[in-house]
């Protein structure tokens, strides 16, 4: 297995593919959670907070400075299973240009990685909140 | 936001809520408690905080919808310390969902007023006022859940079929065999008081672990926990914690099953530590 810090989202779909069994797909949403780097701690305020998740989940988002304008995105949570599924969202949507991340179809991503089918509602709804918190960011970086 | 009018019983440090002297004052109309801790499993002294309330005027409320599957409260006392109104939800006592019940002492039903209209309630209906039907049947306004309420029937009279005795014994040696072994674990801690003050439920942290971590490795092995703060977020706050997960057993589960729970409990820490 690649790591998570070089791997693409086809190439865990992939991989999500060929492991057909969701405990052996949650054990890779844990490696890649134990890969993902720590936010320094004073970035986590009630600011960075998100909502509706039943762990805690922090997340901030910077604009480059370059003409590109492509969106940034660090992340934690205390639960490493949550800092895997951050590590998917930023791997969908970090380095992306607001528009590309208004134009993303998130919910097919996560139907073929068939997170729809193994998350309970309560954290489908911590992932949505995750979402939203991006999709606001990028909405407001076009208005 | 939601404000309650009320205030809180204060809890001990063993976590028993029996200093209701503090709070039911002269102007305290009602105290509400549960029978038994959603999350530490302590059994409440609801007949002495009933004893505390009347004698200051007070009327009591049980909340029995976790202590109702496991032990029996009786709300005739006949000392002082008698339930003056007892609720409980179907589902927890292994009947339907959409249906639960409403204790109340009759003679306080006949002085209090509906607060729902309705089909059913009237026994006569004049131009300007109406006269209510006797109780129970002021408060069950328009059509009842009929069939919730004929298998509710049937779930009581299974349960007290098998016999409350036979249950609290059944289930207290589940909950001593599930407590040991959950200790055996390192850097495991359950919350609440010991095994015999308290219902068959284990809420617990390791040190360490994320509660969602762990509920979600659980339940790839089949284990179904409840994790999180269980909508009591000052307790959490009080035990300095910012999640548990919490084991319930109950009649149907057995001793393989507690074994089960413990192997997945090490499989997932294999997994997260």
């Amino acid at each position: 297995m690649s790591t998570a810090a070089s791997m693409t989202i086809e190439e865990l779909i992939e991989e999500f593919d060929d492991l057909s069994d969701w405990a052996d797909q949650c054990e890779v949403l844990i490696d890649m959670g134990r890969e993902l780097p720590n936010m320094p701690p004073e970035l986590k305020t009630e600011e960075t907070k998100v909502h509706g998740c039943q762990s805690n989940v922090w997340m901030v988002a910077s604009i480059s400075d370059d003409e590109c304008r492509t969106i940034e995105l660090t992340a934690d949570s205390d639960a490493m299973i949550v800092r895997g599924l951050l590590t998917v969202i930023i791997m969908v949507y970090s380095g992306r240009t607001a528009q590309e991340i208004n134009d993303t179809d998130i919910k097919a991503i996560f139907s073929r990685l068939g997170l729809d089918r193994h998350l309970s509602t309560a954290r489908k709804n911590g992932l949505g909140g995750m979402v939203n918190r991006v999709q606001t960011i990028a909405k407001e970086t076009l208005a | 936001m939601q404000r309650s009018a009320g205030c809180h019983l204060p809890m001990t440090c063993n976590s028993t809520c029996h200093n209701s002297t503090n709070t039911s004052q002269k102007k305290t109309k009602l105290v509400a408690v549960t029978s038994m801790s959603n999350v530490l499993g302590t059994i409440n002294p609801v007949h002495e905080i009933s004893r505390k309330a009347h004698a200051v005027g007070a009327k009591i409320l049980v909340d029995a919808a976790q202590s109702t599957p496991h032990r029996q409260i009786d709300v005739r006392t006949g000392d002082g310390g008698e339930i003056d109104f007892l609720v409980l939800s179907g589902h927890k006592l292994f009947g339907p969902t959409g249906i639960g019940v409403l204790y109340g002492r009759k003679e306080l039903l006949r002085e209090m007023n509906p607060f729902m209209g309705g089909g059913h309630m009237i026994s006569r209906v004049f131009k300007d006022h109406s006269n209510w039907a006797d109780p129970p049947a002021k408060f069950e306004a328009g059509t009842i859940p009929i069939v919730q309420a004929i298998a509710m029937g049937t779930a009581i009279d299974y349960v007290e079929g098998l016999g409350f005795a036979n249950i609290h014994d059944y289930e207290a040696a589940l909950l001593r065999y599930a407590t040991k072994k959950l200790e055996s674990i390192p850097g495991l801690k359950i919350y609440g008081p010991p095994c015999e003050a308290k219902g068959p439920i284990c809420s617990f942290t390791i040190d360490g672990v994320s509660c969602e971590d762990l509920a979600n490795l659980l339940d790839i092995k089949g284990v179904f926990v409840r994790h999180g703060h269980h909508c009591t977020m000052p307790l959490h706050d009080k035990l300095v914690i910012s999640a548990s997960v919490r084991a319930s057993f109950a009649m149907y589960n057995t001793h393989d099953e507690v074994d089960h729970l413990i192997e997945a409990v090490k499989f997932a820490l294999e997994r997260l530590t």
